[in-house]
Order: C-alpha cells, then structure tokens, then sequence
C-alpha cells in the first residue's frame, strides 16, 4: 500500500520527496520486498506531477538496488535480503555520508548540541523499530510487551 | 402614380423580387424552429438523454478537384465554398432582379423617336438602364470585397491564423472564391434578363434601323442613336465583369490596409458605407464627363461601357487591361494581409 | 536538431498605444526544453501573452527571435510546420461561434496526423463540457477551447491562462488530464498562468517574468532549493549582496531573503559569528512575491535600508 504525499513549500525537491516516501513506507513496513509499485505514469498521475519528475525518483531507486524494474513490465519492491549483503558496509556508510553532512551544517546553523543530535538519531531509529515489532507480534499471534 | 408609370413599375419589380423570397425565408425559418421546439418537448418527455458523446462523421471523399489540397486546405475550401455559394445564389438573384428594372415596357425611351418598342427598351437600356446597372454590380463588387478581406479584429480571422495554412492559401482562396461567385452571379443574373429580354422582345441588338426619325432629331442625333443601338450584349456582359473585378480588387486593398484609427471604424458597416459612398462616386464621376474628353479615354481604356462615347467601340483586348491591374491590385492586397497582425 | 521545443534570444516586442510607445516584451530570453511542463509566471501586463502569441506566429518581434523547434513561426513556409505541431488555448479561449460540438468537428479537419476523438472525447467527459449548450459561459468556453487543444495530441501543447473559470473539481481534472495525456512520447506542456499553486504543482521547470524580462528560470526544484528565508540575529550584518535578494531588519533579528547559495551564505554568516535562528525554504508564491515585489521598488528599499542603517558595509 503505497501513499505519497507531495508538499511543494517544504524546500526538498519533487523527486527526492518521492524518493524518501518509498524509502520510509519500506523501512516501516508498509512495503515489502516483493510488492508491487504503480508505474510511474500512474504514480504521476495521482499526483499530478510531471512523469519525468517520478522516472527520476524511481530511477534513483532502482540505481540504489531499492526497486526493480521486470523487463516485461512492472517495478517491484527489491528483495533486501538478496541486495543487502551484496552491498559492503562501506558502501552503505558512503551513501550515508551526505545526509550525515547535512544534518551536520543544519545542527550547526541552528546552534544544536552534539549529545542532543545524537538523541534525535536515535529517537528517529526507535520510531522505525515500532511498526515492525507491531507487525511481527500481529503475524506471530503473541502477546507483545513493550508496546509503544 | 398611376399602375403604368415607370416609378410604379420599378418599385413593383422591387418589392416582388425581393419581398418575396424575404417572406419565403420568414415562414420557412419559422416553421423550422416550431419543429425544433417540437422534437425538443417531446424528447424531454421522453427522458432520453439529450446528450449524444462527440462522434464526428468522416470527411467525404473528396471530389476530383478537392483530391489536390490537403485535408486541412479542403476543410477550409469547403467553408468557403459554402460562403462563396450563398453569396452566388443573393448575389445572382439581386442582380437579376436590379436588371429586370428594365425589362417592362414602361421603362423605354419615351423621347418621341421614331423606334419600334423593343429598339425603344433597348435604347433606354443603353442610354440609362445598363450605367444604372454597372453601378449596381459595381456595388455588389465592393460588398463582396468586403466580405473577403474579414476585418481586423474578426474572430474567424484569428482562429484561422492559428491553422496550419499558408497565409497565401488563406488569402487566395478566400479571395478567389468570393470573386468567381461574384462573377459567376453577375454571368448569370446577365443571362437571365438577355434571355428574357429575348423572349419579351427578341433578338433587339440586331435589328438597328437604318435612319431615325423623330420630332426636331439632329443628324447627329440620329447617328449616336444609330450607333448606340449597335452595341453587343456580349460587350456589355464583358464590360460588367472586367469593371466589377477592377472594383473587386481596389477595395480588397484598401479594405486590408490598417486603418489605425479606433476600432469601432474598422466595424463592417462603417467600412461598408465608406466603400459604397466611395464606389459609386468614382464611378459616376468615370461615367459622366466631369473632366470632358478625358474621362472618356480612361473609360475605354479600363474597358467601361460609357454611353457618352460615340466613336468606334474599344477593341476586346482592352479588357485585358482592367484584369491585369485587378490582378495587381489583388497580389498588393495579399501582401499587406500577410503582412497584418492577428488581434 | 534542437533539445528545445521553444527559445527566444533576446526577443523585444514593441506596441504604439495612443501615441506611446510601449515595450511589451524587452529582451527576453527563454528556453523551454522538450519533454518538460514549463510554466511561464507573471504579473498581468509582464508579457507572457505577448510572448506566447508570437510563438504562434500571431504575432511579429520587433528584434530578437524566437524559435519553435528550431522554425520561425513567423514565416511561411516554416510558419505551417510549427502550426501542424502545436495545440494553443489562447488567452481569451474564443475559437469561434458555435457549440463545443460544431468547434470540435471542425478543428478536427485540421489536423488529420494527430488528431485523436478518444482523446476528445475523455476530454470532455472529464471535464465535464456540454457538448450542445449555445451560449457557454467563461468557464466552459476555457474547457471548449482546452478540449479543442487537447485532443490535438500535438507535439508542443501552449496554454494560455488555461484555468480561468474553472472550479477546483475540474481543475484538479484537467492537471491530471495533462499529465496523464499530453507528456507522453516526449510531448511538452508550456503553460503560463498566475495561479501558482497549479503551476508549483505540476511543472517541473519554471521561468518567472516581469516587465518583458525574465527574472529567474530553471527546474523548479532547483529554484526551490536556492531560495531561502534566514533570521539572523547578530553584530554588523550584511544588507546587500549579491546572493541576497532583500533584507528587512528590526530591532532583534534581520531577516534575509536568499536568492543564491544560501548554504554557503548562511556558512559565512555564523563563521562571522552570527547566529542563525531559523531557516526556511520559501514556497512559489513567496519567491514570487519577492521577485516581482522587488523589481519594482529596488530603489526604495535600498533607500529604507540606508535610512535605519546608513553605515553598514555591504
């Protein structure tokens, strides 16, 4: 179940917003490895942005080995466990580098603590953990302790 | 008035030939929105849908000579045609109507000359009825040249430009078809009244007498009566047609200069009374020697019939010199439309 | 073979109105890349209908030229290629007299390649034209002209002003109308409009105009990203430069807007030891306003600056 949201004052450009949403909605569990995409020309269409802007975001992806397009047709949810392994932890920390940057000059324009950032992080990380703890105990049918 | 004096035979002529087909066109339309308002109730009563979705009908092949242009060229050539149609079939029976004027028997010279009744019609045909007549298809030349070159600020003219269509061919069609339908119904409203004039008093332009007597007729009276009474109908229908082109292209162009004054004098019925005012004074001013002799030479050199001229009548090959300077006019004319900006 | 569907080198157009002689368009230099949805912004009198008419060669450059897929719309014979290929709504959405049925059957002739009536008529369905209605009102003549366009499926569709009168239902239609129809097969959409929230919505390259020039063009996303609203608190700061657009100071913080860089700006600024209180991105509207506000009144601005300030290094 794929919703995206586009917001046009939020400074971050179309693609990347698309490209994030996806992202999120994989991380959190609302998409997994196997799930089918709408194609860019609908994606664009419900939204009602530019194809080109949506073929950019879902290129990205498919670069970055997030999704995959089937050559008969169709873009799927990639299988992490085949894609994960296959990139080097280097690799990983690389693309992560830039977003560590930002995030880097932004805390420091805004005068933000270290220690505090750190919080922020992993506050971030602890969000993500949530849907999938919820999801594993609704499929395993057990009574879940440390709920929210 | 009484019912045979010529004013009440002219204004007659007039209101049957005009009045009529008004009244025909009254009823009819009448009777068509009646149906329509008709099929309309009862398709409301029905409670069908009224809207059928859009499904054009294909284009219909196209004619031999149609199969030349383009799809979007044969679009176009077949609204004009249309236009060019309807002013055909007014135009010819305008004209026809403005021609007969002349035909009832009333309307012949009644100077007191020795001439049978048909010479008699004929003579006053010559002498006033046909410059009357030359006015009238110069007047329906100059509406027509009206209608070609559509004003600035017109709405068809505007979405035409957007088309994919030269400016050459949307000029020259345009133009060229309102001419021949201008043409064509002066041809025709001539052939009618030659015909009926035929009918009503036979071949008259072939039998000019040999003398003419009449009351205190001078020689040379006589001799101009003579004379007159020998010009060709041929020469006359040539004549109505070379001065009606001329007339045709000289307000084209002034039709498609730009007028920058306000818009409201670019309004068809402001350009339309200017044009007439103008055509119908150069005209009389062509006709009647103003200038003496030398309107005379203009006359014949432009190939116009004028009743004054007792001399020889102008070779055919002048009437080539009207269309050469219509032609001209006419290419002057589509060059400043091309030049012209859409609103 | 140019990558541009249209481009203008410093295009001039002048009009005499009454005596005076006024510069419609003054050395403008636009380029719209095939492929893409560009949306042409402007006040009412910056020139974009100027501009869009002699793209369809209604109209003649006084200097300059302007080019649609590399052909002078101007002249024939290049003037009927160009045409063959571009779909136009124009500004007052008049096509001629008639029903939306008789407008559509007759545009239809003109274009025989590619022409589509499935296209007309999921047109027309969207957006919800009555197909018989005689006298139409502002908002249905706009969708009689828009279906007219649409359903050419032409190369380059040119719209002018093409939401006047439509409600938000209908608009939301057609934006998905376009997308979903008109950017196939590399098509591009040049729209000019002043409803910005459409415009930000569905192009991805803007060229914002005011008084016959082009302030700012490029990707949209890139416009968005180097503009910036940054409140500055701190000693001795800058109120001119030539990435900042305008700054407003009052007696605690001043507030910049950035037209250019404003990472970098924002760098130098607490490197100087400012502090920056908050930084935001600025919506199309905001940019907009700033732009077109500015141009206008640069001098005074410049003035007020110099009045509660007059010895701040610039």
């Amino acid at each position: 179940m794929l919703s995206l949201r586009i917001s046009t004052s939020s400074g971050v450009p179309v693609y990347l917003q698309i490209e994030q949403q996806i992202k999120q909605s994989i991380a959190s569990g609302l998409l997994c490895a196997g799930d089918p995409l709408p194609s860019t020309r609908r994606t664009a269409a419900d939204l009602r942005i530019n194809p080109n802007t949506v073929a950019r975001a879902f290129q990205n992806l498919e670069r970055e080995g997030i999704i995959r397009t089937v050559p008969g047709g169709g873009t799927y949810v990639a299988d992490f466990t085949a894609s994960g392994p296959g990139l080097l932890k280097a690799e990983k920390l690389r693309r992560l580098r830039p977003l560590a940057t930002q995030l880097a000059v932004e805390a420091f324009q805004l005068r933000v603590a270290s220690e505090d950032l750190h919080k922020l992080l992993d506050g971030a990380m602890l969000e993500l953990e949530k849907p999938r703890k919820v999801r594993k105990s609704i499929s395993s049918e057990e009574p879940q302790e440390g709920d929210l | 008035m009484n019912v045979s004096s010529p004013e009440f035979v002219f204004v007659g002529i007039f209101f049957l030939g005009f009045g009529g087909p008004i009244f025909a066109a009254k009823v009819w339309t009448h009777y068509r929105l009646k149906k329509g308002r008709l099929a309309l109730k009862n398709r409301k009563l029905a409670d069908e849908s009224p809207v059928t979705p859009f499904d054009p009908k294909p284009e219909p092949a196209p004619g031999i000579v149609l199969r030349r242009f383009n799809l979007p060229q044969r679009s176009y050539l077949r609204r004009q045609g249309r236009w060019a149609n309807l002013g055909y079939v007014v135009g010819s029976w305008v004209l026809f109507v403005m021609f007969c004027e002349n035909l009832p028997p009333q309307m012949a010279d009644s100077s007191g000359l020795a001439l049978t009744l048909p010479q008699r019609v004929w003579y006053a045909y010559l002498r006033v009825g046909f410059v009357f007549d030359l006015c009238i298809c110069g007047v329906a030349a100059a509406l027509f040249a009206v209608s070609a070159i559509q004003r600035r600020s017109s709405i068809d003219l505007k979405s035409l430009r957007m088309r994919p269509l030269t400016l050459r061919f949307l000029f020259w069609s345009r133009t060229g078809l309102l001419l021949a339908a201008l043409l064509a119904a002066i041809a025709t409203a001539a052939l009618g009244f030659f015909l009926l004039m035929l009918i009503f008093y036979g071949p008259v332009w072939n039998h000019v007498p040999g003398a003419v007597a009449g009351q205190g007729i001078t020689e040379q009276q006589a001799h101009y009566v003579i004379s007159t009474l020998q010009t060709s109908p041929m020469r006359l229908v040539l004549s109505l047609l070379t001065t009606s082109t001329l007339i045709f292209s000289l307000v084209a162009v002034i039709r498609s200069l730009p007028w920058s004054f306000t818009p409201r004098s670019q309004s068809t019925l402001a350009t339309t009374l200017l044009v007439l005012y103008w055509t119908i004074g150069s005209m009389l001013l062509v006709l009647f020697p103003i200038w003496g002799t030398e309107s005379l030479q203009v006359a014949r050199v432009l190939f116009l019939y004028n009743d004054k001229d007792v001399g020889p009548a102008p070779s055919y090959a002048y009437a080539l010199i009207p269309i050469a300077i219509a032609a001209a006019l006419l290419r002057l004319a589509q060059f400043i439309d091309g030049r012209r900006e859409a609103p | 073979m140019t990558p541009f569907a249209i481009q203008t080198h410093s295009l001039v157009k002048t009009y005499w109105v009454g005596g005076r002689k006024i510069r419609a368009v003054d050395g403008l230099s636009l380029n719209v890349l095939e492929g893409s949805i560009y949306g042409l912004l402007g006040r009412n009198a910056a020139g974009k209908t100027t501009t869009i008419r002699m793209a369809m060669g209604l109209a003649r450059p006084t200097w300059g030229t302007i080019e649609v897929f590399g052909l002078n719309p101007a002249r024939d014979p290049e003037r009927v290629k160009v045409l063959e290929q571009v779909g136009y709504v124009p500004e007052d959405k008049v096509l001629g007299g008639g029903t939306a049925r008789s407008l559509l059957t007759l545009n239809r002739a003109f274009y025989p390649g590619t022409w589509s009536d499935e296209l007309a008529r999921k047109v027309v369905d969207r957006l919800e034209l009555p197909l018989d209605a005689t006298n139409l009102s502002l908002g249905n003549k706009t969708k009689c002209a828009l279906a007219v366009a649409i359903a050419q499926r032409s190369r380059l569709l040119i719209l002018d002003e093409p939401t006047t009168g439509l409600d938000p239902v209908v608009l939301d239609a057609l934006l998905r109308l376009l997308v979903e129809d008109c950017t196939a097969d590399g098509r591009t959409i040049f729209l000019s409009s002043h409803q910005l929230t459409e415009i930000e919505q569905i192009a991805d390259h803007i060229g914002i105009m005011d008084r016959g020039k082009v302030l700012v063009e490029g990707p949209l996303d890139d416009i968005r990203s180097n503009f910036r609203r940054l409140t500055v608190t701190g000693a001795n700061l800058p109120t001119r430069g030539d990435s900042i657009l305008n700054a407003r100071r009052d007696a605690h913080a001043t507030q910049y807007v950035i037209q250019r860089d404003p990472d970098a700006f924002a760098l130098d600024l607490t490197r100087n030891g400012a502090a920056i209180v908050d930084s935001a991105p600025l919506s199309l509207n905001e940019i907009f306003l700033a732009l077109c506000g500015t141009s206008a009144s640069q001098e005074t601005a410049g003035d007020e600056d110099e009045e509660t300030n007059p010895g701040v290094p610039a």
